[in-house]
């Protein structure tokens, strides 16, 4: 078969992250000293031959992006400092903004000034649409002089669908993606992939196992670091489900569902203490995989720091019944950038959520496969 | 024994009897200049006496280094002193003042004649160090067979005083109470020859710290393919055993930043090459594997020495060596990723693995001691004039020669041992108007 050679793919892709890539001239180093690459996940540097030659589509087609856990020793050991470390980091942004359509991760990744912009403009969306809602007349008053409470509420909902929409064909086309070419699975096959992926997720056991060897205290390893994210993060998920269940869906009404309560308010001090250790290496540089921190990577940190640091004082200001103007417009950023986050997952670094799963799940079929 | 500083005035004071020391002093001698040429060792010829035979010609180096070995220390012009250090050099008045500590063998030099009674009397058997650990040596020994000067050396911190030797040797030249001695010298200029070592073999914790017996620094391979080497021939350290597939991991002490050495050493290529081609020859059905980056054979006649390499049936594989183990029989196991495979990475099993270790500063100018010259980012002597004369150093009337100033095979040490000799004399022409160098 062909290749097609498309010299300007690797100049994309640089663009997202991986800034001296080009001076990599395939010893292979990086591959054979990568604790997690293996036959069937090859990574990085045939990940680099196949950015350099151009050929885009066996590069999105390959999870070896996801696979990878940015340890940095594949950095620390390049004998021609080609970082191919940040390579894969690139490659992860560079997939994200390829699986959705609107090009707005594309302008985000690229362009700190763009994300600054869209963040703030959809949290003004967002918050004009909260308000809308349910407001107090006078910011009723004062808003919809501007902008008619129609408009507001339909371009909220609108965002809404546009952004689960974009999240759902993201992961349905990297899902294809991945899967193409392996041919159909057997069904037994397919259980013991997802629950490897499962297991794999639960534990964040290769992760681990990538910076066991890193000497250091517990909040310095990015492994329990993240754990500690993804468990407090998930909490949140859970409890506002609970929330939603037994206050909104049943008619029970309650006021306050202990279980929730308690679940979240755990959940959002573990991801406070994980958010703090994560932005303590970033700051600090402890590693190489936080030597280099781009504004994505600062983004999705900020929001989940804010996120808790705002969800707190609701709750404390709940829990004292303080009331007033402060209160409300804390709540109202809190509400706003956790919609926000969700609403823009398939745009920012929050995919990965969705999309090293599925890359896990293909790999650990293709696993099955040769074996 | 209160020894009384022995003063000497010289035109040149040259540091390191390596290559470069010897070709910078003979040179300069040979024109009639004099020369106190210091060595910390206790014997003259650096790394290359050190060696089996050198690239691309494969003379045998003993014999092509020890007649420059000899001329040095049979030369008129030349003050020679072995295992001694410099211990400062202060400019003044456009001359050099430098205190040398000469340490003691405890033997009487002016009465041992190199009999070797002492060493066969020895009972205490120590690693030995020219054979890099493969070999033993006694407490009391001339450091190898062809050093110069042929006096033992008695370690000691391993003796045990038993007085063997001394009964043994019939000069009654053995002395325990040995002191070391002072030099001052005063000289018109110095050329810094303080040559290079090799990066340590527990630099990268990837490569096994150091810890597995068949992986070899490449200064024990020469060992063992030299004809007088430690094991009369080439074996496993771990277990005597024949090789029948050797590797050699390049790039192991350069271009890694992750070591602070990011240049290229210059000489792995070809010192690697010459091994493989020496033991074709010495085990004609081993397997020998090349794992490179890149081949780098810039020299006279070295890319056709490398060609030879591959039609003699050295097998070179583009892949970086990235981790070594070994297995439970010390078998050292590669792992790399051969770029025209395309499988993924794969781990290679050897009988034995050589390092091709690189090159670093002997002596940096921030460990202190002789003269505060200026260091290059790489930690070699800074050329200030790189290009147009390379010998300079930051300090006017000191020069450097060989690898002080960066990695140099021995062509190249040679030459520049030569122009520094040069400089030197140019130096001493526009400085000193009326020469100290007419001699005795």
């Amino acid at each position: 078969m062909a290749i097609p050679v498309d010299p300007t793919l690797i100049r994309e892709i640089k663009r997202h992250g991986a800034f001296d890539v080009s001076a990599c001239f395939h010893c292979g180093n990086c591959s054979a000293v990568c604790p997690l690459s293996d036959a069937q996940g090859n990574f990085p540097r045939r990940m680099i031959r196949l950015g350099q030659i151009g050929d885009r589509k066996r590069l999105l087609d390959a999870p070896d992006a996801w696979l990878c856990y940015y340890c940095g020793e594949c950095s620390d050991t390049c004998p021609r400092e080609a970082g191919p470390g940040e390579y894969m980091a690139a490659l992860r942004r560079y997939a994200i903004a390829q699986a959705e359509p609107t090009g707005l991760a594309r302008l985000m990744y690229r362009s700190t000034g763009a994300l600054a912009i869209l963040t703030l403009l959809f949290a003004i969306v967002l918050g004009a649409f909260l308000v809308s809602i349910k407001a107090p007349a006078e910011a009723r008053a004062w808003l919809f002089d501007l902008v008619p409470y129609e408009t507001v509420h339909s371009v909220g909902i609108g965002v809404g669908v546009l952004a689960t929409l974009a999240m759902v064909t993201g992961a349905l086309s990297v899902l294809r993606r991945f899967l193409a070419g392996s041919g159909r699975p057997a069904g037994a096959a397919v259980i013991s992939a997802l629950r490897r992926t499962i297991a794999e997720i639960a534990t964040m056991k290769r992760h681990r196992d990538e910076s066991a060897a890193k000497a250091g205290p517990w909040h310095a390893n990015a492994a329990w670091s993240h754990l500690a994210i993804m468990y407090g993060f998930g909490g949140l998920l859970l409890a506002t489900i609970l929330d939603f269940v037994f206050l909104v869906l049943l008619p029970l009404h309650l006021t306050t569902f202990w279980p929730a309560r308690i679940i979240g308010t755990l959940s959002g001090a573990v991801m406070m203490v994980g958010v703090g250790a994560a932005i303590r290496r970033r700051i600090t540089r402890t590693e190489r995989s936080v030597e280099q921190s781009l504004a994505a990577d600062w983004w999705l940190l900020a929001f989940l720091f804010i996120l808790g640091a705002t969800g707190f004082w609701v709750e404390v200001a709940v829990t004292l019944r303080a009331t007033g103007p402060v209160q409300d417009i804390v709540l109202l950023i809190h509400a706003a950038m956790a919609m926000e986050l969700v609403l823009l997952a398939a745009f920012t670094k929050l995919a990965h959520v969705v999309y090293r799963p599925i890359a896990l799940f293909a790999y650990y079929l293709r696993s099955q496969n040769t074996a | 024994m209160a020894a009384s500083t022995q003063q000497l005035t010289a035109d040149v004071l040259v540091v390191g009897a390596g290559i470069a020391g010897l070709q910078a002093s003979l040179d300069l001698a040979d024109q009639g200049k004099s020369v106190v040429l210091v060595e910390r060792k206790p014997s003259i010829g650096g790394t290359m006496i050190n060696l089996s035979k050198v690239f691309p010609t494969l003379d045998c180096a003993s014999c092509i280094t020890t007649p420059r070995m000899a001329s040095v220390a049979h030369h008129a012009n030349i003050d020679l002193f072995t295992l001694s250090e410099v211990d400062g050099i202060e400019k003044a008045d456009g001359r050099f003042r430098a205190s040398i500590t000469k340490k003691p063998r405890f033997i009487e030099e002016d009465q041992c004649i190199g009999c070797k009674r002492c060493e066969e009397a020895c009972t205490v058997f120590l690693e030995d160090d020219f054979d890099h650990g493969l070999g033993a040596k006694k407490a009391i020994s001339i450091p190898f067979t062809n050093a110069i000067p042929q006096y033992p050396v008695l370690d000691a911190d391993n003796c045990l005083l038993c007085g063997a030797c001394a009964k043994a040797c019939p000069t009654q030249c053995i002395n325990f109470l040995q002191e070391p001695k002072k030099v001052e010298v005063d000289a018109g200029a110095v050329i810094l020859a303080t040559g290079f070592e090799l990066t340590p073999m527990d630099a990268k914790p990837q490569y096994g710290g150091g810890a597995y017996p068949n992986v070899l620094s490449p200064l024990q391979m020469e060992r063992l393919l030299a004809p007088h080497g430690p094991y009369g021939g080439v074996m496993r350290p771990s277990d005597g055993q024949t090789p029948s597939s050797i590797a050699y991991v390049q790039c192991a002490g350069s271009r890694d930043k992750s070591l602070g050495v990011p240049y290229c050493s210059r000489v792995c290529c070809m010192y690697a090459i010459k091994q493989a081609m020496l033991l074709s020859g010495s085990l004609p059905i081993a397997d020998i594997t090349i794992y490179y980056m890149d081949i780098r054979a810039f020299g006279k006649g070295y890319e056709q020495f490398y060609q030879n390499a591959k039609a003699m049936g050295v097998e070179f594989v583009k892949a970086k060596v990235a981790r070594i183990s070994e297995d439970e029989s010390h078998n050292p196991i590669l792992r790399i990723e051969r770029q025209e495979a395309g499988t993924g990475p794969e781990e290679v099993q050897h009988d034995l693995v050589v390092l091709s270790l690189g090159m670093v500063p002997a002596w940096k100018p921030s460990q202190g001691g002789l003269i505060a010259v200026e260091a290059d980012t790489d930690g070699f002597l800074k050329s200030p004039s790189m290009k147009l004369n390379p010998a300079l150093t930051t300090i006017d009337g000191v020069f450097a020669a060989g690898t002080a100033t960066g990695p140099k095979d021995i062509v190249d040490a040679i030459t520049d041992a030569g122009a520094a000799a040069m400089a030197a004399g140019n130096y001493l022409a526009r400085t000193q108007p009326t020469p100290a160098g007419h001699l005795p």
